[in-house]
This record gives structure tokens, sequence and C-alpha cells, in this order.
């Protein structure tokens, strides 16, 4: 009588052949969960209710995490080189040897998870070979599915919490991958936060030293009274942002209570006290006085 | 229930500040407040505390709760320093990540839990890389990150069921351990960098991680080693000639690492990547208590464990505050660094102290005995070859701090103690100004533009404005706005004061202090666990003693460990620490 291990392991055969050769990404997305979620219960007797749950849910995080990265459209498979039927072929050889074989005698656990854990395995390889983020995060995970069936078959069932933590790791390895995926986004957000870096001058000790020591009085009174246009500085004045400054982030985290802009009489201490005329003596010609109006609030006219 | 607790802090510090992070001081905030929690719940460990979860029991041990203490103040040291230097967003959730997973590896008296959870605790090492991921080296980092995770979790679960399983059908049993050594000895190697498989750490060093770095080369490997190291005496302590072959590889491997890395080290002149190959030379050393396959090389092994961790979180923060104080971080622009950051050249030494120590010291004692035990006897010189290399870019460094500044580090303030030179007001006359006031906003036009020198240094705040206006600075300034400036001023050196911190603590460590001499011939529950296994092929490991020796227990009475044969009282054990009745597997 067949045991459900059988059919389970048959299906985590299936889900690897389909993550493996499938392009788009949420159908590879949909093969690695049937795999992580049959690979839990390719065992025997069947573990209890709470780690095939974990499994389940962490089967089912870490595919969220995958199908998430595909939704974006950048996260699509390679596919397989060699089509569905080559790795369908290499997928039954390995399974067909696996059961056959016996390095281990007598086997802790079932023959199956020893057949489908090597079939995984196989199925993983040429994906590590490659270049594809997306396709290697694929076989990362067959891969540790094939381990952790091999460990099931050679050494029985596994304590809850070993379960709890080959969760945990595939979804670690699903975030990893989907973290890893280069997307379009990311590139746009690059270049945007590049242009940003560059507009906003680089956060850097010593600009943040001058900045507060710079004698704000002396600069007014020395400059030139024109309109003031948005600053960007010449390329040769920007220096190298440095490795860990990130100019994103707000750089007052710690300075509680810094000085803010002036108020309205600082005008007038700057202009008296910084040598030379007037700032705006000097280029422009003052402009007419506005009239001291003030509102009518329905007194004397 | 002090590890329960220590491993929800993680858990939920790591969830709070991944939700938490669009909003900047939020995350920080919570990412702080978790590192810091998790800190005190390492440092509460009581050593024979034990608990239940998931049908395996957890036991914690004075060496553990001192690992992980080592761990959790590295972290929050790093994240306080990043708060100066630039925030690295996703440290903190990693390195909860990784304490989570580390803490269970180490407390489990389940071999294959231990394993596994060590496998996980490897994963976040992609929260670093995948900050470059849009990045030229993007593609390459991601490539060679996954790749290191397939090759440590698929070589942890099969090293769990190899070691674990006495059915083999092979002539040889020493085959089968062979394989085990060589894949548990690979996850480490890989994870840490040795040297043939140094690409993704020398990737990483040049994609500007800075403090980042730090836990995929420090962090993770240490914990990895420390599993690692559990197997070493009890299990592959036996003759063969496939195991001698395997140690020989690995040999191989940690000899040039040891070489090889302080050699990549002194020719790079990025500081980021000296202190990569640094980090990679000194965990060749982890190799070698691999290869040494003796109980005599476990507690020189552990010391050298908690001194690498925050020797080498230290030097990791020294590189990240020289960059951010410079403004660069090629040595060639950093000449001089030292005249105008001598905190920073005393947080080197210590460094250098903690990492090397002297004749005598127990750090220099430990990284001896790991020569001699782990190489033949006519490669000892190696031991005395990689302090002299280690030596040579550790003065390099310094020697470079000491010449003519550069222009670049002259401009830069370094860590002397700084005061801003603000423009003093008398505030009569500011009273008597306030009539004038008026005239004077009338006729000053709304915003003036400013010399070319002013432009960059206004650009931020006036970009933060969105008007395009040029900032006015404040003339008048209460002694609450002085300190509010001087605080900001001085915050080169309060990142070089906090990397002397970081130094200090691991010097002190690295010289037995904190009682990490005594911690270290604790040992963690899994080589107690590891110690009560049968040998595959049932092997007996002759003389060689199969449990750690401790000074004393270190685990309770309560910890029940996987059921063990009839102990056999041995002859006390020619281990440093102290001999105590040992059992002998392999009935």
């Amino acid at each position: 009588m067949l045991d459900a291990a059988v059919f389970a392991a048959v299906a985590v055969v299936l889900g690897g052949v389909v993550a493996v050769t499938a392009r788009d990404g949420r159908i590879v997305v949909l093969g690695l969960m049937l795999v992580a979620v049959a690979a839990s219960l390719v065992t025997s007797p069947l573990p209890g209710s709470l780690a095939v749950t974990a499994r389940i849910l962490g089967a089912m995080l870490a595919a969220y995490l995958l199908w998430a990265a595909a939704g974006s459209g950048t996260a699509d498979s390679a596919g397989s080189a060699i089509g569905l039927v080559a790795e369908g072929a290499v997928a039954t050889a390995a399974f067909a040897v696996g059961l056959a074989i016996t390095p281990v005698d007598p086997l802790a656990g079932p023959a199956e998870a020893q057949a489908a854990g090597l079939s995984l395995i196989a199925l993983a390889v040429v994906p590590l070979a490659g270049r594809d983020v997306f396709r290697m995060g694929v076989g990362v995970t067959l891969l540790t599915l094939g381990s952790s069936l091999l460990v099931v078959a050679w050494s029985g069932s596994a304590p809850a919490l070993e379960q709890l933590a080959l969760a945990a790791l595939l979804v670690g390895i699903a975030g990893a991958t989907s973290l890893l995926i280069p997307s379009s986004e990311a590139d746009e957000a690059t270049e945007v936060w590049a242009e940003g870096a560059n507009a906003a001058g680089p956060r850097t000790a010593s600009a943040i030293e001058t900045l507060e020591a710079t004698d704000w009085a002396a600069a007014d009174a020395a400059a030139p009274v024109e309109e003031s246009q948005p600053i960007r500085p010449a390329e040769s004045e920007r220096r190298p942002r440095p490795m860990t400054a990130d100019p994103l982030e707000p750089d007052d985290w710690l300075a509680w209570g810094a000085p803010e802009a002036e108020p309205r009489r600082d005008r007038a201490r700057i202009a008296r006290r910084a040598p030379g005329p007037r700032p705006a003596e000097t280029a422009k010609p003052v402009p007419k006085k506005r009239p001291h109006t003030r509102p009518n609030l329905g007194g004397k006219p | 229930m002090t590890l329960v607790a220590f491993l929800l802090i993680c858990v939920t510090g790591l969830l709070l500040t991944l939700l938490t992070q669009p909003y900047a001081r939020l995350s920080r905030l919570v990412a702080l407040a978790s590192l810091g929690g998790a800190l005190a719940a390492a440092l509460l460990m009581r050593p024979n505390d034990s608990a239940t979860l998931g049908e395996v029991q957890l036991a914690t041990t004075w060496f553990g709760g001192f690992f992980l203490s080592a761990l959790a103040a590295s972290s929050l040291l790093l994240c306080i320093v990043g708060l100066l230097t630039g925030w690295p967003e996703r440290l903190a959730p990693a390195a909860l990540a990784t304490m989570a997973g580390v803490g269970v590896a180490i407390s489990s008296t389940d071999p294959t839990v231990a394993l596994a959870a060590a496998a996980a605790a490897t994963a976040p090492a992609a929260l670093i890389a995948s900050r470059v991921r849009s990045t030229p080296l993007g593609t390459t980092v991601g490539v060679a990150e996954l790749r290191t995770l397939a090759l440590v979790v698929s070589a942890s679960l099969l090293a769990a069921v190899t070691i674990l399983n006495t059915n083999w059908n092979s002539d040889d049993p020493t085959f089968v351990l062979a394989l085990a050594f060589l894949v548990v000895a690979a996850a480490v190697a890989v994870r840490s960098g040795a040297v043939p498989f140094h690409v993704p750490a020398a990737l990483l060093s040049r994609s500007g991680e800075g403090l980042g770095l730090v836990l995929s080369l420090v962090w993770i490997p240490t914990g990895l080693g420390l599993v690692a190291l559990s197997w070493n005496a009890s299990i592959f302590g036996v003759p063969g000639d496939w195991l001698d072959r395997a140690v020989v590889a690995v040999q191989v491997v940690a000899v040039a690492t040891l070489v090889l890395g302080a050699v990549g080290a002194m020719l790079h002149d990025e500081i980021e990547e000296i202190v990569v190959y640094s980090i990679v030379q000194d965990a060749g050393f982890i190799l070698l208590a691999l290869t040494a396959r003796s109980a005599d090389a476990a507690q020189p092994a552990r010391l050298w464990l908690l001194a690498f961790v925050i020797a080498k979180s230290a030097l990791v923060a020294w590189a990240a505050t020289a960059s951010w104080a410079f403004e660069t971080s090629s040595l060639g622009d950093l000449r001089g660094w030292l005249r105008r950051s001598p905190i920073l050249g005393l947080a080197l030494v210590a460094i250098v102290a903690a990492t090397l120590g002297w004749p005598g010291s127990p750090v220099f004692e430990a990284r001896g005995t790991l020569v001699r035990l782990g190489l033949p006897d006519s490669l000892h010189f190696l031991g005395t070859a990689a302090i002299l290399l280690s030596l040579a870019y550790y003065v390099r460094l310094l020697a470079v701090g000491l010449l003519t500044p550069t222009e670049m580090v002259r401009r830069a303030g370094g860590d002397w103690p700084r005061w801003p030179r603000l423009p003093k007001v008398e505030d009569e006359e500011v009273e008597d100004e306030e009539v004038e006031n008026e005239e004077v906003e009338a006729a000053a036009p709304p915003a003036v533009a400013v010399p070319i020198n002013q432009a960059e240094l206004g650009a931020k705040r006036s970009t933060a404005r969105g008007d395009g206006r040029m900032p006015h600075r404040r003339p008048h300034f209460s002694i609450r706005h002085r300190l509010a400036v001087a605080w900001r001023l001085n915050r080169p050196l309060q990142a070089s004061l906090l990397v002397l911190a970081t130094a200090t603590i691991a010097a002190i460590v690295a010289f037995g202090g904190f009682g990490a001499s005594d911690a270290s011939q604790s040992g963690i529950t899994l080589d107690q666990a590891a110690a009560a296994l049968p040998n595959p092929g049932g092997l007996d490991n002759g003389d060689q003693p199969t449990a750690e020796p401790s000074a004393q227990p270190s685990v309770g009475p309560t910890l029940q460990l996987v059921p063990s044969p009839a102990p056999v009282a041995s002859p006390a054990p020619s281990a440093s620490a102290g001999a105590s009745p040992t059992t002998t597997a392999g009935e």
C-alpha cells in the first residue's frame, strides 16, 4: 500500500521540476511552495501538527517573499536551458538512484525521502552554477530542502524545533533572494538618491563642522545682493562621499536643540556688525521702503 | 528562562526593526533598544538555565552567555558608532537575527537542531549584501552571497546527518568522518572568507558596506566556528587515513589564509580592504582550531573567538570612523591621520594589542597553542610569521598616520575637542535694535547668494528649506545652543571615543579580563552533547579525551543530553584547563 510519503515525494519532485523549468517568476514561486510544503510531509511517521504547521507557514511566507519580488516583473526566471523533458529526466533518474542506493543501513526514515532529496539536489546544480540571482535563489532553496530530506531519510524524523529552524532558514533564503534581486525600482531609487546626495552636498564631519562654525554674518555681508538660485556645487567642489555617509538620513538625530533659522532681528545685527557697506548698498539699489501699513481692523482710517 | 527572554528580545526586535524601517528615527530607537535589551538579557543569562522548546532542551552555559554578550555588545557599540558616522540601516536587524540563531545553536542539546540553527543564522548576511544590489557590483555580490549561503546551509545539514549516523555502509568509517570534517571546515572557511573563498569578502569590501562588513565576516563565522569546534575533539579525534588527508587539506587552506590574508592587507590601499584581509587572516586561526582535533585546543580557541569578535568589530568601527572623519578611505589620502586623530590612533594600538597580544598574554598564548596543535612541527614558524605579517600592516597604518598630513586630512577636524567659534553679541544692544530691525528687514532682499565656498555648506539647509534661500545664522547663542553646536562639532571625537571604548573592551577580554579566561574553559552545551555521541562506525578516538575539560560544571543537573554509552573513566587529560573525569565515546 502506498504511503502518504510516496505521494509527497512525487509532489516534491514535480514541484522542483516546475520551479527549475518555468520562466514566469510566479509559476516558479508556486513550484517552490509545492516543494516546501510537500517536503515537510515526506516522513514516516508524520511529525506533529505544530511542526507541520510551522513548516507550512514558513513555506507560505517564503513563497510570499519571492512572489513579492516576482510581482515586480523583474524576477522572471531564465528557465531551463535543457527544457522541461530533460529536467524531468534528470529528476527521475536521481529519484531512481535515491531509491536504489542504501548508504545507511538501515535507513532511519523513508527511502522516498532520500530519493526526493537526491532529486532536488540534482535539480539545484544547474541554477547554482549560473549568474541569475533569482534562479540561484531557487537553487539554494531546492538544495536546502533536498539536504533536509536527506537528514530525514538518514536520521529519522526531526523534532519540532528543528522543523522551526528549517522554516526560518527557508524564510531567510527566500528573503535573501528577494533582497538580492536587482530591480529596476532599486535602480531608479539609486539614481534619485545619488542626485539628492549631490544636490545636498556631502554629509561629512568637516562639512558639519564648517557649517556650524561658519560666520554667517560675514558671509551675508560679503555676499552680493542678487536673487539667489538653488545652489548646486560645481563638480570640482564636490567632495567624495565617505563610504558610511548616507545622505538620506537626517543628520540631526543627536543634535537636539541645534540652532534653527534666524529670527527677524538678526538681519539688523548682521548688517551692522559686518565690515564694509551694508549688503543692500553694494549691488542693488535699495528698493523703495515699503509703507508701514497696518491692517485696518475697523478703527480709525 | 533567561535564554528564552534573550531569544524573544532578539526576534521581537528583529520584527519591529524591519517593520519600522520607513520611519528612520523610530527604527533606530527600536534597534538600539532591542540591542540594549539583548545585551542585558545576555549579561543576565544564568549558567545553568534550561528550557524545553519544540521537544528540544536548550541549556545555557557560562561561555554561551559570555559569547552572546560579546556579540550583543559589539552590535550595540557599532550601531552607536553608526549613529555618528552613517547609520547602517540593516545591521541591527541582521545582528538580532544572527544572535537569535547563534543563541539556539550553542544552547541546543540536539546537534541537528544546532547545525540547522547555525545555518539559519548565516542567512541575515544577505540583508547587508542587499544594500549594493543596484550598483555594478550588486549582481556579483548577490550571486556570491547566495552561493556562500547554499554551501554553508547544505554543508551544515549534511555534516549533521553525517556525524549523527553510525550505520554507514562503508568499509572505512573514517571516509565518512573525513567527509563530515571537510564539509564542516568548508562551511567555516567559505563563510569566513578563507583564501580560496575570499572573493565575496573582497567584493563586499569594495561595495562600501562599512560597518556591515562585521556581520558577514566576523559575527556569523564565529558563531558557525563555535558550533563546528564542538565536534572537534570528540568526533574527529580518531586516527584514519581519510581523515588525515582531509585535515591536511584544511591545513593548506589555513596556512594560505594566514599568509596570503596578511599579504593582501599589505598590498591594498583602501582601509576597508585592509580591514577585510586582516579579518580573513585572523579567521585562519579558527581553521587551525579545527585541524587541531584536540581537547587542548578548545579553551584557546574559545578565548580566541571572543577576542576575535570584539577586536575585529572594533577594527571595522575604526575603519568606518576614519573614512568618515577624513572623507576618504584611501591610505594615500589619509597621510597624517594620526596627528589629527590621536584617539583613533590609541584605539588602533589597543586593537593590535587585543589581536596579537604579547608573549605571556592569554591571546598570544592562545594563538601560539592553536598553531602548535593545528600545524605540523615544521610549520610552527608560521605562528611567528603571522604575527610579523600582521604587525607589518598595522605598523603601515600607523606610520602613514605619522606622515605630513595631506590637504584632505588637514581640512578635516580630527578628534581634537573643539568649541564653536560664534560671534559674541551683547544682549543690551539687541534690545535697542528692535525698531531699526524692521527697516533693515524691509530693505534687505529676501535672499542673498553666497561665495562659492559657502555655497556647498549652505546647500543642505537651503535644499531642506526648499526655497533656495541661504540660511542665516542666529548670532545670539545661549549656552544651550553653544553646547548643541559643540556636540555636533565634536562628533569625530565622540566616534573616536566609542571606537576606543570598543577596542579597550576587546583588549581586556583578550587579556582574560571580565572573566573571559574562566568562561572560555566552560564550553557550550553542544560540546557536551557532541561528547556524548558515538563516533560513526563505532570508532574509538583512543587517547583523545572526548568531553571538554571544564573547570566548573557549566550545565546544570536539569540538562538531559543525548543518551550516551556507559561512561568509562579515563586518565585525566593534559588540558590546561584543569582536568575532570571525562567519558569516552565510541562504545
